[in-house]
């Protein structure tokens, strides 16, 4: 459906089991310009909402099969189709069911027979209700899609229809912890105004490394930056994917960035990359008024402090054993050190990424 | 028994009229839409006599209901009111009190079809 409030017709499902009313009210939503389904009783319309797309459905009550409360409680119960509005078709003198559709998620009520006017308003209002919808779903997307690659805002939405609030999840993934090496001496030298520019500039270069390789970015903190992979929504090659993110950062990106650097006349940068492996809890932090996505769990610190440890070597980018296991093989690697992490009690093993 | 439903309309002009307008003055359509009343009401009377035989309220019901529905979309007031009457009665389970009313919704029914003939032949209000 396009997203526009101006426009002013739509696709509405007619659900009765009177052939003569269907096809009245066919006939006046089609000649207002609407598309217009059809269907015989309450199954029919759950198939035809599960294979067309339908702004708004008019359901009558009394139908043979499946009728429109049980109809009614179906469409809301279903995540893919709750939020589509539903207004009931019923004789006044029935209005005891009206009220109870009404409490079960019901828009509105048309009252049979049908006045011309009053459908009009009804599905107008429905149409609005739809559209207002759809944008914040379009708001939420583009939200989301600041931090997550684009499949996954489009996973996560349909999951979860469009609510903003992700549960939580406990998910195996791979964690990625970058820095720049002395950025603290370059900020203290530099006007505010650079540094904010500089940092900027880094960011959207190491932030697209990330998200072309299937990551999330959960935060960015100073000069360093955190993102995950295989989280929110669980992937099996999410090491790989860390790696090849880690590599392009390293080896597309950051040359290129410190390429804008060298022309502005500042030296070039350095950085360290950190990576591990394991089970990641993530999900959104917060208060009400700010919620925050965020990732957590004993595999986060070991590749935080896998990321301070490049500070010690040669090698820009260290993984964890855990990480290691899960590539495909196609990462040469090479063993650096076997380390003591805090709050670990066997040891931890580090490789780096051989240089290519 | 005194007869509440003998002054009542066969076709209202007035919903006629409403109907001409619901869809948007499409004769064709409104043709296609009182030809499948004239198609289905004779098979909605024959449940009801079928469910007044063997006294199935669910069916009467049913078959009540719609065709009061569409008695009253096209302004029978008479076919209607017997209908509603007829569909009470099942609802509360009590069908044999108003199998007296069968017999004149079939008249009530044979005005309405004659009236919706001439509409079909193009006399619309």
């Amino acid at each position: 459906m396009a997203v526009s409030t101006e426009e002013e017709t739509g696709s509405i499902l007619v659900v009765d089991d009177d052939r003569v009313n269907r096809m009245l009210l066919s006939s006046a939503l089609t000649s207002a310009g609407h598309d217009v389904l059809n269907a015989e009783n309450g199954r029919q319309a759950l198939d035809v909402l599960r294979t067309n797309p339908v702004d708004v459905v008019l359901l009558d009550i009394v139908m043979p099969e499946l009728d429109g409360i049980e109809t009614l409680e179906q469409i809301r119960s279903d995540p893919a189709l709750r939020e589509v509005p539903v207004i009931m078709i019923s004789a006044l003198d029935d209005y005891d069911s009206v009220v109870h559709c009404i409490a079960l998620g019901a828009e509105d009520y048309l009252p049979k027979p049908f006045d011309s006017v009053l459908l009009h308003a009804r599905i107008k209002a429905g149409l609005n209700k739809r559209r207002l919808h759809e944008l914040e779903r379009s708001r939420v997307h583009d939200v989301f899609a600041r931090f997550l690659p684009e499949p996954i805002v489009d996973e996560v939405l349909k999951r979860h229809d469009g609510d903003i609030r992700l549960g939580g999840v406990r998910l195996i993934g791979t964690a990625l912890f970058s820095d720049i090496r002395g950025f603290t001496t370059f900020a203290e030298s530099t006007s505010p105004d650079k540094v904010i520019e500089v940092l900027n500039r880094f960011f959207g270069e190491m932030t697209a490394a990330v998200l072309d390789n299937g990551g999330t970015i959960v935060s960015y903190m100073g000069d360093g930056m955190f993102a995950i992979f295989g989280a929110p929504i669980e992937c099996s090659d999410h090491a790989s994917q860390a790696v090849a993110a880690a590599r392009e950062m390293l080896y597309e990106r950051l040359p290129r960035f410190n390429e804008w650097l060298e022309a502005s006349g500042l030296d070039a940068f350095k950085m360290g990359i950190g990576l591990s492996s394991g089970p990641i809890m993530s999900g959104n932090i917060g208060s009400e008024r700010r919620l925050e996505y965020t990732a957590v769990g004993d595999t986060v610190n070991t590749a935080s402090r896998i990321e301070a440890h490049t500070k010690n070597g040669a090698h820009t980018v260290l993984l964890s054993e855990e990480t290691r296991e899960l590539l495909d093989g196609h990462d040469e690697l090479v063993f650096v050190d076997e380390i003591k992490l805090r709050g670990r009690t066997a040891p931890t093993r580090l490789w780096g990424l051989a240089t290519t | 028994m005194l007869d509440g439903t003998a002054g009542l309309p066969t076709l209202d002009p007035d919903a006629v009229r409403a109907l001409v307008q619901l869809v948007g003055d499409d004769r064709q359509a409104l043709g296609e839409i009182v030809d499948a009343f004239l198609e289905d009401a004779p098979q909605q009377l024959a449940e009801l006599r079928l469910a007044a035989a063997e006294n199935d309220d669910a069916l009467a019901r049913r078959a009540a209901h719609t065709l009061k529905a569409n008695g009253r979309t096209f302004g029978a007031g008479r076919l209607a009111s017997l209908c509603e009457e007829i569909e009470t009665a099942a609802r509360a389970g009590d069908l044999a009190s108003a199998r007296g009313r069968i017999d004149e919704v079939d008249e009530a029914w044979a005005e309405v079809e004659d009236e919706l003939t001439a509409l079909r032949e193009g006399e619309w209000p």
